[in-house]
């Protein structure tokens, strides 16, 4: 079985497939055979709509790979969920996790009551809260992507390095978390 | 409490924590654009020192349309180092985990200027404004894991990832 993709994967889809995107500039550049569908594509424009049309496809491709990487992220907070309300090895917080599925009204949870678990789950813990906050806020900001708000910018090297870094915090919170 | 009580302070709590959250998105817009004229002046002055003749650097103007900032101008920077040309072009001040963008293309690559919050994982019961609060800039090469401080060192790496090593 193949694993679940994680953010890394994300990272590097997002690297391969922009390299793609640079060959075909360099490919239209200098005249290079290109398939037929892509000829059609790009044939007759001049070098501004040439310029608009890349600009606007690697916007596009850098909104799709963001997406991927906040649902790469949110996959592997959901996985270490399940296997934490198992709580067959001395889990962390099981207890918690457990009530917060026992309780639930509906069998999907939000990932902001997950979250919410985390973040109030070890009080000492108020640098690691604070991650979990920038988590939520960043999520909050996914879901006005996602959900069709125009005009929202993304950067993915800025989003996939703040994800990195809370996800290496966490390790440091919970010895036990399975990371994304 | 029956139903219909429910859906009511329901409805209510929700529009009262939405008001409270409330972005005051003219001092935001303010605040961007006080960020970028900032940011482009130091860039313009450490180029100068470093070297670059003034009438090599142009200011440029881009209109931006922003559905929660409107439709406004703001500035940019067009630069000639040796063969090669470098654009400083503004795209934005929403973006996902930051403040606004900020894209320099050469003609070796590109890098992304993102804003951010000088202290990103707050304490979140800190409520200071956006626009109040802290931003400094911070360098995304394209496709790069990590990013950088945008100080002079981090200028001078930027420049040489957008215009390779001479």
């Amino acid at each position: 079985m193949q694993p679940f993709p994680d953010i890394a994967g994300a990272q590097h889809w997002y690297v391969t497939t922009k390299d793609g995107l640079i060959g075909l500039r360099m490919a239209a550049n200098n005249a290079a055979r290109l398939s037929d569908a892509t000829l059609d594509q790009l044939w007759g424009m001049t070098e501004a709509e040439w310029h608009q049309f890349y600009s606007q496809q690697a916007t596009r491709h850098e909104m799709f790979a963001t997406l991927a990487l906040f649902a790469a992220c949110e996959g592997g907070i959901r996985r270490d969920f399940e296997w934490r309300c198992l709580g067959n090895h001395g889990q962390e917080h099981r207890q918690k996790f457990s009530k917060l599925k026992r309780g639930a009204t509906r069998k999907h949870i939000p990932l902001n009551a997950i979250l919410d678990t985390w973040q109030s789950a070890d009080n000492q813990k108020k640098w690691f809260a604070n991650q979990i906050a920038t988590l939520k806020s960043l999520f909050e900001q996914r879901n006005d992507l996602a959900h069709g708000k125009e005009s929202i910018n993304v950067a993915f090297e800025l989003v996939f390095d703040r994800l990195d870094t809370i996800r290496q915090k966490w390790s440091e919170a919970a010895q036990d978390f399975r990371g994304y | 409490m029956t139903h219909l009580q429910m859906l009511i302070t329901s409805h209510q709590n929700r529009a009262a924590k939405a008001s409270g959250q409330q972005v005051n998105w003219q001092a935001r817009r303010v605040k961007w654009l006080e960020t970028l004229v900032t940011l482009f002046e130091t860039i313009q002055s450490e180029l100068i020192f470093a070297g670059v003749e003034p009438d090599h650097i142009q200011d440029t103007r881009h209109t931006i349309a922003e559905e929660s900032l409107g439709t406004y101008d703001a500035p940019g920077l067009m630069v000639q180092i040796g063969t090669g040309r470098v654009t400083f072009t503004p795209i934005g001040s929403v973006v996902i985990g930051g403040y606004g963008r900020v894209d320099v293309d050469g003609p070796r690559g590109s890098v992304k200027l993102i804003a951010v919050d000088a202290d990103p994982y707050h304490d979140p019961a800190d409520k200071t404004p956006l626009h109040q609060r802290t931003w400094t800039w911070q360098a995304y090469p394209d496709k790069a894991r990590n990013g950088y401080v945008l100080d002079q060192e981090g200028l001078a790496k930027v420049l040489e990832q957008v215009l390779g090593n001479a």
